[in-house]
């Protein structure tokens, strides 16, 4: 791995999505979007009366980790819990546009050609343009969150809520599977990008790598179960497994021959 | 400097190119000719490692092409038939890009340099869906120059060009023959080939051909002399046939057409003959036939001539 070349890609990678007004401007709202509707969503809690009693609707997992704390911080706990599952998928809209764009628009474009004509190795240019498509979808996701945690201490969420939001658990859900997400759907795009010649059709099967995760969210939105830190450490930990086996696999599917030769 | 032995590319069974065996020297500008189809943009993904032989091997400056030799492309400047860029970004930052990719120390005055040694300095900070077509093949030479390479494998960059931005690309190649670089040109256009090549190589599938197009068209057409008299040559042509040195003689276009064994040595005796039966000569000049002609007539045939290498 020549991390020359690999940068060389990355910049690339970026400059041309820095120059598609479609991913401009999601980069522009999602960020506000990230921090704006969970902020709303909690200081709309703040409306309930506080005679209402929903105590009894928890979920078991949820009641119990709820028990004693007085209802807005309940339901402060509830919501912010849920957003920050919503973080697990919210970096994916830029990486999966870049990504499944990526190799499937050089190949529109005849740009694949000459760029493979380089000493540059195909690990070299799938980590590249992985990373660069990562990259973005977390920095602007980061930027998100970092913006909801201010606003979470700017509205004076209660102590529980906040430990939810800027915690622990939080921060591995942040910093650490929200990444390994991103970069799980990236490689995917990438590898159907690499394999089908339109690039809508990458995206959405890019996206059913990510579906068990959608799930589990939806799982925990019904309340059906709770990520509790264990969980969330086993999740980590098969993301980790799950990614270098996918980047194994982006490599050896990359076929230099079939993608020059069977694309027109 | 290119070496070819026996190569074979079959895509899906279907045979693209075969037993191609052929050395570019240094220096040397080889051209590449022949129809759509004829395996001529296989044979340069092939020279690149792009895509593997089905049989056959590939040297480049003394080393083996394979599509796992990497750090040998840095030998080879490629311009694709299609120049495919990064349309959105401006020109300098496609070349950048490159550059880093060759590993060239100090990429951006590198750029700088060609943008301007290809007349595109005023345009560098234009994104290249702006460009022309002969803006595109300009900076796509200047992409394909931008690591110095010593091997340039050019197919054909000037398809698709008006006559004077075909010329201008005619003209940097041209100058880029100058600098001993060896040279692999494909190319639909005859008339480049014949001005630019120093030995022609004419395929389809297999090689047919593969010379200096004069040697060529000795060994096709023989040497033909034409002598133009004042006059109806019909009486002289007889004083000519079964001359010592002389093949065949015919009328076409209202002169003699002597097809010989020498130019130098004939000429003079036939010309002698000419003038003691009293032919009013009015000129005497050897005839060549056109490349054009010579490569519809190897194609056409579709066998080898001599390829001596």
């Amino acid at each position: 791995m020549n991390w020359h070349r690999i940068a060389a890609v990355i910049d690339k990678e970026i400059h041309d999505a820095l120059r598609n007004r479609y991913i401009v401007m999601l980069m522009i709202l999602l960020p506000i979007l990230f921090a704006a509707i969970p902020i709303i969503s909690l200081a709309s809690v703040r409306q309930i009366p506080p005679s209402m009693d929903t105590s009894e609707e928890w979920p078991p997992a949820l009641a119990r980790r709820l028990a004693g704390l007085p209802l807005q911080a309940q339901l402060e706990v509830f919501l912010a819990s849920q957003f920050m599952l919503l973080f697990w998928v919210a970096p994916l809209a830029i990486p999966m546009t870049i990504a499944t764009y990526s190799v499937v628009g050089e190949k529109r474009e005849k740009a694949l050609e000459p760029l493979l004509a380089t000493p540059v190795t195909t690990g070299e240019l799938l980590a590249g343009k992985a990373i660069a498509a990562a990259f973005l979808g977390i920095a602007l996701s980061w930027a998100g969150y970092l913006l909801m945690v201010a606003a979470a201490y700017g509205i004076r969420l209660s102590p529980p809520a906040l430990e939810t939001v800027w915690g622990p658990m939080a921060w591995v859900q942040i910093f650490a599977m929200s990444p390994l997400i991103t970069l799980l759907a990236t490689l995917a795009g990438l590898i159907v990008s690499s394999r089908v010649n339109d690039p809508r059709l990458a995206e959405q099967i890019g996206m059913v790598v990510i579906l068990p995760l959608i799930g589990l969210i939806l799982a925990q939105s019904f309340g059906f179960l709770w990520v509790s830190g264990t969980l969330l450490i086993l999740i980590t930990l098969f993301l980790i497994g799950a990614d270098a086996l996918l980047i194994a696999l982006a490599v050896a599917l990359f076929k230099r021959e079939t993608i020059l030769t069977r694309w027109r | 400097m290119i070496r070819t032995e026996n190569l074979t590319k079959r895509y899906n069974g279907t045979l693209a190119l075969e037993g191609l065996t052929l050395e570019v020297h240094q220096g040397e500008l080889l051209v590449l000719l022949g129809p759509n189809g004829a395996g001529k943009t296989t044979t340069l993904r092939l020279l690149l490692g792009l895509i593997s032989p089905t049989s056959g091997r590939v040297w480049i400056a003394g080393e083996p092409m394979t599509p796992e030799s990497h750090s040998l492309r840095r030998q080879i400047g490629y311009l694709p038939e299609t120049p495919g860029f990064w349309e959105r970004l401006p020109a300098w930052k496609n070349l950048e890009i490159y550059a880093r990719l060759y590993g060239v120390p100090a990429p951006r005055s590198r750029v700088m340099e060609l943008l301007e040694q290809f007349g595109l300095a005023d345009r560098a900070h234009d994104p290249v869906a702006t460009f022309s077509k002969g803006m595109r093949q300009r900076l796509a030479l200047a992409r394909a120059m931008i690591h110095d390479p010593p091997i340039l494998l050019l197919d054909e960059p000037t398809a698709g060009l008006d006559p004077e931005a075909a010329l201008e690309v005619r003209e940097l190649l041209r100058m880029l023959k100058g600098h001993g670089r060896t040279i692999l040109l494909c190319t639909h256009d005859l008339e480049e080939a014949e001005r630019l090549g120093d030995r022609v190589a004419i395929l389809r599938t297999h090689l047919l051909a593969l010379d200096t197009p004069d040697r060529l068209r000795t060994q096709r057409f023989g040497v033909v002399v034409a002598i133009q008299i004042d006059g109806e040559p019909e009486p002289y042509l007889i004083r000519i046939q079964g001359q010592p040195g002389v093949i065949q003689a015919a009328i076409r276009n209202g002169r003699l057409e002597i097809q010989v064994t020498d130019l130098r040595t004939v000429t003079p005796h036939l010309v002698r003959r000419l003038v003691e039966a009293g032919a009013p000569i009015l000129s005497v000049t050897p005839v060549k036939a056109s490349l054009e002609e010579l490569y519809l007539q190897i194609v056409r045939e579709g066998h080898g001539a001599t390829m001596p290498g």
